[in-house]
């Protein structure tokens, strides 16, 4: 068999084989895998674009971190009278009914208890401090975790990084809070929890956070 | 015009039968003819050539998919005016002659029974060729069919000539234990 009777042959091919191939001749397939390639790129743009939003908003959340403890230190200086020389505590309600950041500290005071109450086992902070925390057991309505950092707002002392610590969730008392709730929450997540009173060393707190705000 | 209609033509023995096959089909018919002969003059006599042979064999054929019928005349006359053309090539050496008047003796030249073998060489391909994937039976057509060149097949079928040109080897060795199989001597 010569190769000349193999291309006689392929004359006996089936129409619609040959109507086939004689369709993707008129209008050609695009390159199948030509989609890979805007993938790629696609995948890329969204990169750069997204990590630039991530670089810009890290560089802003500290500048505002920054002021923002810089605000509670002047505010603390400010008041050092009153606090007799400790910047964490404070001594009586009628010192924090003046704060002029009464409200926002309100929302976590107020939620935990009267600071009245402070004492040998109980602490409440003057202003919300929060803690980054990942999750390591749930209960009901609290949950154990590893500190991950320090507080990224208002005092930040509390905590040594890596301690195991528990914390209470109790609802805010003044108005609803964009928290998350204990239900919405699973081990092995990692959160900022926003905290106003630390009781027997288990954090009391009405705003729990993936974000930093 | 709908091919149905051109059928029609030359069924009523209508010469505008020709004029609307050229108009819709000459271009398709040159590629092949081209792709074949590599010679325009040559391309164009074959193109003719097929007028003329879709007018003698309509009746008693009635395609049913007019291209198919009208391309498959331009390859064969293609073929033919190729294998022509090369022989009186090789009319100057007395070796390639002589090679040819013994090809003549061991098969006649469009003896009814070398169609016939073609046509059972044909089905046993045909069949083969529902076993490949759509993508190698595409490459396959497009290549030994139509013989356009690899770098046009792999372009309208949407992949890269390395993977056309992988698919032709695999499918070529494939079709050859296909057709030892099936008993072909080979």
């Amino acid at each position: 068999m010569s190769q000349e009777q193999i291309i006689d042959a392929l004359e006996f091919i089936d129409d619609d084989m040959i109507e086939s191939v004689n369709v993707l001749r008129k209008y050609p397939e695009r390159h199948k895998h030509l989609w890979l390639n805007y993938v790629a790129v696609a995948a890329c743009i969204m990169l750069a674009i997204f990590g630039g939003f991530k670089y810009l908003g890290n560089n802003v959340s500290t500048e505002n971190h920054s002021s923002v403890n810089n605000g509670s230190t002047n505010q603390m200086s400010g008041t050092a009278d009153t606090v007799g020389g400790d910047e964490n505590k404070i001594e009586s309600a009628d010192q924090i009914t003046q704060d002029d950041n009464s409200s926002f500290r309100d929302e976590f005071a107020g939620s935990t208890g009267s600071t009245e109450n402070a004492g040998s086992s109980t602490e409440d902070i003057c202003f919300a401090a929060s803690v980054y925390i990942e999750i390591t057991e749930i209960s009901d309505n609290s949950f154990k975790g590893k500190v991950l950092k320090k507080a990224v707002v208002g005092n930040s002392t509390h905590f040594e990084e890596n301690q195991i610590v528990t914390v209470i969730y109790s609802e805010s008392t003044n108005e609803k809070l964009d928290t998350l709730l204990i239900k919405d929450l699973s081990v092995g997540e990692k959160v900022y929890v926003f905290y106003g009173k630390i009781e027997s060393g288990a954090i009391y707190t009405s705003r729990i956070q993936y974000e930093k705000f | 015009m709908q091919d149905e209609k051109i059928v029609e033509l030359y069924w009523n023995r209508d010469e505008s039968a020709i004029r609307e096959t050229q108009e819709k089909y000459e271009n398709y018919l040159y590629k092949i003819a081209y792709n074949i002969l590599s010679d325009k003059e040559d391309s164009n006599e074959s193109v003719n050539d097929t007028y003329l042979a879709a007018w003698n064999s309509m009746p008693p054929h009635k395609p049913n998919v007019l291209s198919t019928y009208l391309g498959k005349l331009t390859r064969r006359i293609s073929i033919d005016i190729f294998r022509k053309r090369n022989r009186i090539k090789r009319q100057g050496s007395e070796y390639a002659l002589s090679l040819t008047e013994l090809e003549d003796c061991i098969s006649g030249n469009n003896s009814p029974e070398k169609d016939y073998e073609a046509q059972i060489l044909g089905e046993a391909i045909n069949t083969f060729l529902r076993t490949l994937s759509i993508d190698a039976r595409n490459v396959f057509i497009g290549r030994y069919y139509f013989l356009d060149s690899v770098k046009d097949v792999a372009k309208y079928c949407g992949i890269s000539e390395s993977k056309a040109k992988t698919l032709l080897f695999r499918t070529r060795n494939s079709l050859r234990e296909y057709l030892k199989k099936e008993g072909f001597d080979l």
